[in-house]
């Protein structure tokens, strides 16, 4: 069995794998403040779930946000192990565009999943999954809920302002007015996929492209950045978890390089 | 690994230097970048001292939209005022000129603004060049009481001529593919050169063996393309990544050494031909110049991948980096763009994505 | 506060200005037509001497300007940004660089050639290299050294200016084939210098209370010194505006009838929100003068054309020393009657920002004169936080009104 561990900055995936490179069992939990703890509790927890033991485990590697702080027998960027996980799942992708809770990417890569270039924006909650959270508990409606209220949307509003700090305030200012909320949620996600697809467009948009990362579990979102781009993107049914399954794969890798 | 005790001391603490020049009576002079010419400096009987942007500091007289840079050297330029006589600035970029604006309000020292041509090339920008340097050599002659004539500018050219060559020739050990003396290394030589007595230093560089000075040999060998860098934890996090920096084009690294002065009849046309026509600053034009000298270190120093690292709000390299990107791309070279403004706070992100730029060069070979 | 709104007006005049900007942007496709060359500048570039050579001059900062009042700035921001273009660096550049990497199929016609003097700020040499790199344009940058005492006019700093602008004749003669003509230089030179006076004039009586001639007029009415001097047209707007002026101020009708502050507006204009020209007004508070109204404006002597232009092109309101800046804020807030200072924070501009909050603590330290700064962008409209910028301006008037 092989483990991978994305320690993101909002949430922990843990995934388990076995030599067919087939997920066994995963799970998500949020990471706190303490990504040792709470990356121990989420592979207890798979652990537990399959019935075995940390013994079983042949090789582990970490990667994301707090990748330093957890137990593993490896590091490795969130860029390879995404691209290691899409490939797995989808041979025929050549993008990975990944939209996170604090960041997000577009990944470019070849016929063998490496990577060939990529861009991301880290620096700025806009056009991640924050600026989504920040509106949504203004709105007062939870995450889950956001998807379904896009597609209800007559006339999307127009949010203008790429800072999300300004985009409150134009939030505020149509909700006052009585915009309806279904508008200005697909304005929310209009204005994410803007960004994306700016940031994007350097590494280009070559077929087949993959929506990776918890924001892509949100499909009215999914929705906006697929028309923005002009495209139908492949989508995994566990958009989340793909770094950490690119992770567990990369574990297979190089336990299999030691014992040769 | 780092320089001699003496260059690594300076390096960690360049303003106790300061402190020192202080109690032993040596007057300093604080200058803002590689376009002002040390030796008139040395030649006036001053002790030239390049002001950092080091110690996270920022200014509270500028807006939070100039780039961090300037801020800081700035807000250095104020709070240590006391150490210095004066200071000369030159005409870079933006920023930069409205520095000058400032500390002529706020500081008491004498202050001189160098007017450099942003177009370098041609005779009439190393004319007028050459007589802002004679206005220079009359400020420092005014204010510090001091004639400068060819005796003593011959032996201040000298010294900077053989400072430079010593840079250069351990620069130029990293050259085709080997992996001699890293990045770190080098910019410790190369600050210690703008902060020391230039003799001090040259004495200290000559003495240096480097035969094993090639730690961290990295895989993956990278050349930084950018302006300004004083702050080693930088250049750390660059090769503690997996990197070996095998050259640059810094100011504050290859393009600070790589010329010399020529000897003359008019020492101060000499002077001016070497500033207007070494490889220019990303602030001033032809850019050509600019990425030819790119090229070249690309070419001789066999580099597999570059960084540009820039302040998230450096005009000049915000505007070049997208045509370093397309030349690089024509030469399948890839690259990387990295800003921040507080390195602190962005060391993290900044490591993680030297890491991920890295693990793709390495699948790629 | 009281929120009593007065009424504003625009002048007759200003609103022929639209007009014009079309009429210019027809005859700049004409001349391309026509095969003459098309320069593209960056603004207090030596437009009279264009004329003598027969280029016609274009002004991609305006047109940025113009792009974002006309709500159509968007397209070419985003495209430059595509491209690799950071958020950070000047929209106006970013609008320009944008259009000209999307096919430059709308008012501004390609450039034969490439002209600029940095007076302004380092950007015009960033923007141009640029420009130059990806269209293959032939470039000319010039240098105008900043001016540290008036003294600087008389000396090699005025030389090495004319020097470059004898070497922009001849690249200009060998490059197009064309012949520089001595007496349309003159005649361009007596032009530019007859509508700057007018509009100096005009500016003058702005002293009045109530002031004749507001900002939402002055923003427009630069227009035609800003990319039209050297021309008879220009002059012509500039006697019409003046006479309009005349009368107003000889029946007292002033931009607002309530004039309750007279102000001082620092920066560019905010192109796609004029309507915050209109909340000030509205509050009775007027703006009576601003350093860039008065920037396009400079005496010419048609007997030294050239050293006259070299003058002008080093004189412009940034490229001149911070202390003569403070003197010419400090003798139009005596004046024009000042009573308060707004400046604009500009992040595309940091040439004017950078020293903005130094000038301002001056003004109101040493001098007592209340100001106002905010933070926006000039043309990019996503950079514009308008509910936090309206509410310090009424705490600003309020401040104002206990005086």
């Amino acid at each position: 069995m092989y483990v991978g561990i994305d320690a993101g900055a909002s949430a922990t995936k843990v995934v388990i794998i076995n030599e067919e490179e087939t997920i066994l069992s995963y799970t998500i939990v949020p990471s706190g403040v303490n990504f040792k703890a709470s990356s121990e509790n989420a592979l207890k927890k798979v652990l537990e779930e399959l019935k075995l033991a940390k013994k079983d485990i042949a090789y582990i590697v970490s990667t994301g946000y707090g990748r330093e702080l957890v137990e593993s027998n490896a590091v490795y960027s969130e860029i390879t192990c995404i691209s290691r996980g899409v490939h797995k799942l989808y041979p025929s992708v050549r993008t990975i565009i990944d939209i996170g809770g604090q960041d997000s990417k577009a990944i470019k890569v070849d016929e063998n999943g490496r990577v060939l270039d990529f861009v991301m924006n880290d620096k700025c909650a806009a056009g991640t999954g924050r600026f989504l959270e920040v509106m949504a508990s203004i709105l007062g409606k939870p995450i889950e809920e956001l998807s379904a209220l896009h597609f209800k949307a007559l006339n999307p509003v127009k949010i203008s302002s790429t800072c999300t700090v300004f985009a409150e305030s134009e939030v505020i200012s149509y909700m006052s007015r009585g915009c309806k909320i279904e508008d200005v949620i697909a304005g929310l996600h209009n204005a994410i996929a803007e960004r994306i697809f700016t940031m994007s467009s350097r590494i280009g948009f070559e077929k087949e492209i993959a929506f990776t990362g918890g924001v892509a579990k949100n499909l009215g979102f999914v929705e906006a950045l697929s028309k923005k781009i002009g495209v139908k993107p492949l989508l995994p049914k566990e958009p989340q978890i793909m770094c950490a399954y690119g992770a567990a794969i990369l574990a297979k890798q190089s336990f299999k390089k030691i014992k040769v | 690994m780092t320089a001699s005790t003496a260059i690594s001391d300076v390096c960690k603490n360049p303003i106790e230097l300061l402190e020192k020049y202080k109690e032993s009576g040596i007057n300093v002079l604080g200058y803002s970048c590689s376009y002002i010419p040390e030796e008139l400096i040395i030649s006036g009987g001053l002790q030239p001292y390049r002001i950092p942007n080091l110690g996270s500091v920022t200014s509270p007289l500028v807006p939070t939209f100039i780039c961090q840079f300037a801020s800081a050297v700035l807000q250095n330029i104020l709070r240590l005022e006391e150490f210095f006589s004066g200071f000369v600035i030159a005409h870079t970029c933006d920023p930069m000129w409205r520095l000058y604006d400032i500390v002529k309000k706020k500081a008491r020292k004498p202050i001189f603004f160098l007017r450099v041509p942003h177009n370098v090339e041609g005779e009439l920008s190393i004319d007028f060049f050459k007589k802002e340097l004679l206005r220079f050599k009359r400020f420092l002659e005014e204010n510090f009481d001091v004639e400068i004539n060819n005796e003593a500018l011959r032996n201040a050219i000298e010294v900077c001529n053989m400072n430079r060559n010593l840079l250069k020739e351990v620069y130029m050990r990293n050259s085709n593919g080997k992996n001699r003396v890293n990045g770190l290394y080098r910019l410790q030589l190369t600050l210690a050169s703008m902060w020391m007595p230039k003799k001090e230093v040259n004495t200290q560089i000559k003495s240096l063996s480097l035969e094993n000075n090639a730690t961290r040999t990295g895989n993956v060998r990278i050349h930084i393309n950018g302006t300004a860098i004083y702050d080693l934890n930088i250049i750390e996090i660059v090769e503690n990544a997996g990197c070996f920096i095998a050259s640059d084009d810094l100011c504050t690294g290859s393009r600070y050494f790589w010329d010399n002065v020529n000897d003359s009849e008019d020492l101060i046309r000499a002077l001016a031909n070497r500033y207007m026509q070494r490889t220019p600053c990303p602030s001033h034009e032809p850019i050509e110049k600019r990425l030819q000298f790119m090229d070249f270190m690309i070419e001789k120093f066999k580099v597999q991948g570059v960084l540009t690292i820039a302040n998230r709000f450096c005009d000049p390299m915000l505007y070049e980096a997208v045509h370093v990107r397309e030349m690089l791309t024509k030469k399948h070279v890839p690259v990387m763009l990295i800003d921040y403004e507080n390195l602190g706070q962005e060391a993290g992100r900044i490591k993680a994505r030297i890491e991920a730029f890295i693990e793709s060069l390495s699948e790629l070979r | 506060m009281n929120g009593e709104k007065s009424k504003s007006r625009i002048l007759q005049t200003t609103k022929k200005i639209g007009e014009l900007i079309l009429e210019y942007f027809a005859r700049a496709s004409e001349a391309k037509l026509q095969g003459k060359p098309v320069a593209w500048i960056t603004v207090f570039t030596p437009i009279e001497l264009l004329r003598a050579l027969g280029i016609y001059p274009v002004a991609p900062e305006h047109f940025g300007a113009m792009c974002s009042a006309r709500n159509i700035i968007l397209d070419y921001l985003e495209e430059a940004e595509r491209r690799g273009y950071s958020q950070n660096i000047c929209s106006y550049s970013r609008c320009g660089l944008g259009y000209a990497l999307s096919g430059m199929t709308g008012l501004m016609p390609p450039p034969d050639i490439l002209i600029t003097f940095r007076n302004s700020c380092d950007v015009y040499v960033k923007w141009w290299q640029s420009l130059h790199l990806h269209l293959g344009t032939p470039l000319f940058v010039g240098e105008a050294p900043y001016v540290l005492t008036p003294e600087d006019l008389d000396s090699y700093v005025l030389d090495y200016v004319v020097k470059q602008l004898m070497e922009l004749i001849k690249m200009a003669e060998e490059r197009f084939g064309l012949k520089f003509d001595e007496e349309k230089l003159v005649e361009a030179v007596k032009l530019s210098d007859r509508a700057s006076e007018l509009w100096l004039e005009t500016l003058k009586l702005r002293k009045h209370k109530p002031c004749p001639l507001g900002g939402r007029d002055s923003a427009s009415d630069i227009f035609p010194l800003v990319v039209m001097q050297g021309t008879k047209e220009a002059v012509q707007f500039y006697e019409e505006l003046l006479r309009e002026v005349k009368e107003k101020v000889s029946r007292k009708e002033g931009v607002i009838e309530n004039e309750r502050h007279r102000l001082l507006f620092d920066g560019i204009w905010i192109w796609y929100a004029f309507d915050l020209i209109k909340y000030f007004e509205d509050r009775g508070a007027v703006f009576v003068y601003e350093p860039y109204s008065e920037a396009w404006a400079y005496r010419l002597d048609p007997s030294k054309p050239l050293e006259s232009i070299a003058k002008k092109i080093l004189s412009m309101g940034l490229n001149i020393d911070i202390d003569l800046r403070i003197e010419r804020f400090l003798e139009s807030i005596k004046e024009f009657d000042i009573d308060g200072a707004v400046l604009f924070s500009n992040r595309s501009c940091k040439s004017w920002s950078a020293p903005q909050l130094v000038t301002a603590e001056i003004l109101g330290r040493k001098f007592d004169v209340p100001y106002l700064i905010f933070e926006a962008d000039m043309a990019d409209p996503r950079q514009y936080a308008e509910a936090q910028i309206k509410s310090r301006i009424d705490a600003f008037l309020e401040v104002l009104g206990e005086r």
